[in-house]
This record gives C-alpha cells, sequence and structure tokens, in this order.
C-alpha cells in the first residue's frame, strides 16, 4: 500500500520537480553564455585596430 | 545463428524506414522481433529500446551542427520521461507475473496479449492520425501547439516555438505519458513524438524531427539501463539489429531525397498499417 502511494507521489512530484529545476537551470546557463559571448565581443572589440582608432 | 540473420534482416528493412521516414522503428521492431523471430515480448521490448538508442545517438550525432534541436524541451520534458519509463517498465513486469490466461480455450501468455492489444490500438491510432493529416494538410507548416492554450502556471519560455510560453506542468506529465509508451511497449516514441511536437508543442517539422531524436535517446537511455537490470535485453540480437540497421539507413536516405512530404507521410500510414496487419494475425493466431 505504501509502495503504491510512493509511487504515485513519485509520478506526481519528481515530473513537476524536475522541469522546474531543468527549466530555471537552462535559462541561468543560456544568460551565463550570453553574457560570456558578450564580454568576448567586448575584449575582441577593444584588442582590433578599429577600435583603438 | 537463424535468429540472428532474422535480426540482420529485420534491422536492415527498419533502417531502410528509419532513413526514409526519420523514425527510429522500435514500434516496428518489438512486434516484428516477437511475431517473426519468436522473442519472448519482455525481451523485445528491452532489446528494442537498446536499438533504438543506438538509432538515435548516431542520427543526434549526425544533427549535431544544424542547430534545430530544442534542448530545453527534451531537458524539460526528461524528468516526466524517467517516471513514466520506470513506470511502464513496472507495468510490464506485473504483466509478466500474470502467467497464461486460458483465451477461447487455449492457453496464451498474458503479457503477450495484453502487449499485442495495445499496439495494434497504438498502431492503429497513429496510421489514422498520419492519414487524416496528410489528406488535410500538404507539407507540415507551422501550427499553433495545443499545449499553448493550456494555462496551468508555473510556465517557461521555449524562444525557438512560435508560442514560445508554455505550461512546465503540462510538458512534464507529457513526458511521463511519453516515457511510460517507452516502458511498456519498447517504442522509443519518434513515431508518436514527431506529431505531438508539432501539434501539440508547436514546432516546425524539421525541428521536431531533430529534438525527438534528443528525447528518444535519453529515454531509450534509461529504458535500456531499467530493461537490462531486469534482465529483458539480449545482446546477441542487438548486435545485427543495429549491423542491418545502419546499412539500410543509407539506403533509406538515399530514397528520402526522391519523395516529396504529402508521398511520405502516406507511405509511412502504409507502412503502420502493414505493422498492424502483422500484429493483428498474430494476434487472431493466438486466439483462435
Amino acid at each position: 500500500m505504501s509502495n503504491t502511494v510512493g509511487t504515485i507521489l513519485m509520478a506526481l512530484v519528481v515530473p513537476v520537480g524536475w522541469g522546474l529545476l531543468s527549466a530555471w537551470l537552462f535559462d541561468r546557463w543560456q544568460a551565463w553564455r550570453r553574457q560570456e559571448r558578450m564580454r568576448r565581443e567586448a575584449h575582441g572589440d577593444e584588442a582590433s585596430p578599429e577600435a583603438a582608432r | 545463428m537463424l535468429v540472428a540473420l532474422g535480426a540482420l534482416g529485420i534491422g536492415a528493412a527498419v533502417g531502410v524506414l528509419t532513413g526514409l521516414f526519420g523514425v527510429g522503428g522500435g514500434f516496428l521492431i518489438t512486434p516484428l522481433l516477437n511475431v517473426l523471430l519468436g522473442v519472448p515480448m519482455p525481451i523485445a521490448v528491452g532489446t528494442g529500446a537498446m536499438q533504438i538508442l543506438g538509432v538515435s545517438a548516431a542520427g543526434l550525432y549526425r544533427r549535431r551542427h544544424e542547430g534545430l534541436t530544442d534542448y530545453k524541451v527534451a531537458v524539460v520534458v526528461f524528468g516526466g520521461n524517467y517516471v513514466g519509463v520506470r513506470l511502464g517498465a513496472a507495468v510490464l513486469a506485473s504483466l509478466g507475473e500474470l502467467g497464461s490466461m486460458i483465451v477461447n480455450g487455449r492457453e496464451v501468455v498474458a503479457v503477450d496479449l495484453i502487449l499485442l492489444v495495445v499496439f495494434s490500438v497504438v498502431l492503429t491510432g497513429i496510421a489514422l492520425w498520419i492519414w487524416i493529416d496528410a489528406r488535410r494538410r500538404g507539407g507540415g507548416e507551422e501550427c499553433e501547439g495545443l499545449f499553448a492554450r493550456i494555462h496551468c502556471p508555473p510556465y517557461t519560455e521555449f524562444p525557438t516555438l512560435t508560442h514560445p510560453r508554455l505550461s512546465i506542468v503540462v510538458m512534464s506529465y507529457f513526458g511521463l505519458a511519453l516515457g511510460f509508451l517507452t516502458g511498456l511497449l519498447g517504442i522509443g516514441g519518434g513515431v508518436v513524438l514527431v506529431p505531438a511536437l508539432i501539434y501539440l508543442v508547436g514546432m516546425r517539422a524539421h525541428q521536431a524531427a531533430a529534438t525527438s531524436l534528443a528525447l528518444v535517446a535519453l529515454s531509450s537511455f534509461v529504458a535500456v539501463i531499467v530493461h537490462a537490470g531486469v534482465g529483458n535485453t539480449d545482446l546477441g540480437l542487438v548486435v545485427p539489429l543495429l549491423i542491418g540497421g545502419s546499412v539500410g539507413v543509407q539506403f533509406g536516405a538515399t530514397l528520402c531525397d526522391r519523395c516529396n512530404g504529402q508521398q511520405l507521410k502516406r507511405s509511412f500510414a502504409l507502412v503502420v498499417v502493414g505493422a498492424l496487419l502483422i500484429v493483428a494475425g498474430k494476434l487472431v493466431a493466438l486466439v483462435t
């Protein structure tokens, strides 16, 4: 009986919990990648001769 | 030896279909292994999952530079998928404990009978879905997904979709349903997943095909671990299936270039009907 209740709870909670956590982590990761790209571009611009001029 | 040759043939034939239609072929492999080679249904399910893992991982690797795969959808759905696979495999194990039953005066293995019935229902549904869609629409152009109309917070954004704001709860239980099919029937879900991603999630056809590969690879990976853990896999069958499949898929891809979208959809519906007839034939033979 407790096994069945545990399985039902797992089926209800784990998917949504994972969905929330993974969506949040995925968004964080993409934001970090975007920031890194912008930072690299900014550094690249400073190093280019056009930016120096 | 004969069984290995049969598996090689089935792998090649399904490989052609994979190259032609872009599906993993699990919906064919599992019933064909059971009906043509006499492999017990639980072993056919686990072995089918192993074959799908190989095919989908290879497909994902080949498409890695196309930029069509929406990994966020695959990752968010994966939690539900994992639980679904475990539930499906648990139900399969419970069915296996039923032993045999008497139908029409004949002793029949209960799990084989029940899974063949479920397969018949799923294959009929898929065939009807594809056939009606091919008659209604030409290509597989964009459509608003059904999930975009369901309002159940919390939400998250999937930037590659036409309607990017979708409910996490809906997406999670969508994964659960797909995983259940994978665990119970050994189908990777590509045949169900591609239309589901188009009509329910609202993806473009090519994006759905690419994303389904990522999801199928993840869910079949879980299915392989779960089924291997209970001894439902047969490496002697998987190797010829994969060898045959890798040859067949090249031939199928060449054929694919010569067909248009509507021809492909209708031919695919016919293939599903063919598989349905084989399964129905086995069902009739079992109970009469």
